[in-house]
């Protein structure tokens, strides 16, 4: 049971850190200029 | 006055969202709340001024789609909300037009609400009135389908019947949902920024480049509207998915799709559908019916490639826009008579060994990549000057 929560607590901790990853790189873009306006069509 | 995905006061919303609708579990509460967010969001991306103009025109469709919905004047109701909103839209494609009837200051408007979207969502609920499947909307019911703040930037194109047939109350998410939904913003932020920004600046030269890169170019260049179109769907689903507001689907791996039909059951779904739902059943239905169901097969090519054409200028009232529909719609007719002669010439066993054959499947899949990207390169000089 302990083993079970600690593989799925270490999968979401996986996934957050993923997340902050991409997060970073984002705000690392957004820093150099990049835009998210979108034009419309 | 465009939607800012990446501005603070966005993500406001989206928390504001979160933080109103997910106690609230009754269900005409929460259909007023997400209005009245949609309506807020709506009040601060225009000012007061177009928003009060925006408010008068759901106005004005909510009383000619109760309208359409009765049974003496429906012609008429219907009539008269599609000449509106067909003139709206070609406004909107043509600002020029708009100007010279001294219209020009409704064209920002009409691109900050994303009006091609919109439009197609009005001919959905003006169709289910009309036929009455469903009763008119009410007026929440209008703001919430026609203008929903995740969807508004670019989609997804949600059909009537579905936003009516969603569940009244959503059930919670878990834990593990909640992280998915994030997951998939951040992988929508992440493409768009990241991915899709990089393919630009690396292999995107607008077309200067010549000669043998422009092979190249025209590939990344598919690419690059694969990553930063589907980035708008990516975040727009996970956000319905957090706030309980369905989304539907708009991509599924369109890289892997074996041939022009496949292909658009994985790229741009939503509008897929709404072409068939609207465009190609009725087509289909109405010269088989002609035909007294004759000739069945070239009815249904000839209803693909008049409804494909006719998208290309909904994308765009230009010609570059008009040639991409045109190839679209030769591509799927082709595709269909193809299908046909195959299944006639290998019969059903055949056609399942023809289908489970890896060359046959690469060979197809490149095939069908190259096709949409050279589709993709013939507008190039259109999406190049925005």
């Amino acid at each position: 049971m302990n083993h079970l929560s600690a593989k799925i607590l270490a999968r979401h901790a996986l996934r957050l850190l993923w997340i902050a990853v991409r997060l970073a790189a984002v705000f690392v873009m957004m820093r150099q200029g990049a835009t998210f306006v979108y034009q419309g069509f | 006055m465009v939607v800012d995905l990446a501005s603070l006061k966005f993500w406001l919303f989206v928390v504001v969202g979160l933080l109103v609708l997910t106690p609230l579990t009754h269900a005409a509460a929460r259909r007023t709340v997400w209005a009245g967010l949609n309506l807020a969001f709506l009040f601060v991306l225009m000012g007061h001024h177009g928003f009060l103009i925006v408010l008068a025109a759901l106005a004005v469709l909510y009383v000619l789609l109760q309208a359409a919905g009765k049974s003496g004047p429906r012609p008429a109701a219907v009539a008269v909300t599609l000449t509106i909103c067909g003139l709206l839209f070609v406004f909107h494609k043509l600002p020029w037009i708009a100007d010279r009837i001294h219209a020009g200051r409704f064209s920002p408007l009409l691109t900050a609400i994303g009006y091609s979207y919109v439009f197609l969502r009005i001919i959905d609920v003006l169709r289910a009135t009309w036929e009455s499947r469903t009763p008119p909307p009410t007026p929440i019911q209008l703001v919430n389908y026609l203008t929903p703040f995740n969807m508004l930037a670019a989609g997804p194109i949600q059909a009537w019947d579905e936003f009516v047939a969603q569940p009244p109350v959503p059930d919670a998410l878990t834990f593990d949902q909640s992280l998915t939904m994030i997951e998939r913003i951040v992988h929508g932020l992440f493409k768009k920024y990241v991915l899709a920004y990089a393919v630009k600046a690396i292999f995107i030269t607008d077309g200067r480049a010549g000669g043998w890169y422009r092979l190249v170019e025209m590939n990344m260049m598919y690419i690059w509207l694969f990553l930063d179109f589907s980035a708008y769907s990516d975040i727009a689903v996970g956000i319905g998915g957090l706030l309980g507001v369905a989304t539907p689907e708009n991509f599924n791996k369109p890289f892997i799709a074996r041939n022009i039909t496949d292909f658009w059951e994985r790229w741009h779904i939503s509008l897929s559908m709404w072409v068939r739902r609207n465009l190609f059943f009725p087509i289909q239905i109405a010269l088989v019916r002609r035909t007294q169901g004759r000739h069945a097969l070239a009815c249904a090519t000839f209803a693909i490639f008049v409804a494909f054409t006719l998208i290309g200028f909904w994308h765009g009232l230009t010609l570059p826009f008009f040639e991409w529909g045109l190839l679209q719609g030769i591509g799927l007719a082709v595709c269909n008579l193809y299908r046909y002669r195959l299944k006639k010439q290998l019969g059903t066993k055949g056609v399942a060994r023809y289908m489970a054959s890896w060359p046959i499947f690469i060979m197809a899949v490149v095939v069908t990549f190259e096709f949409e990207a050279f589709t993709i390169m013939v507008q190039f000089s259109h999406w190049g000057h925005g």
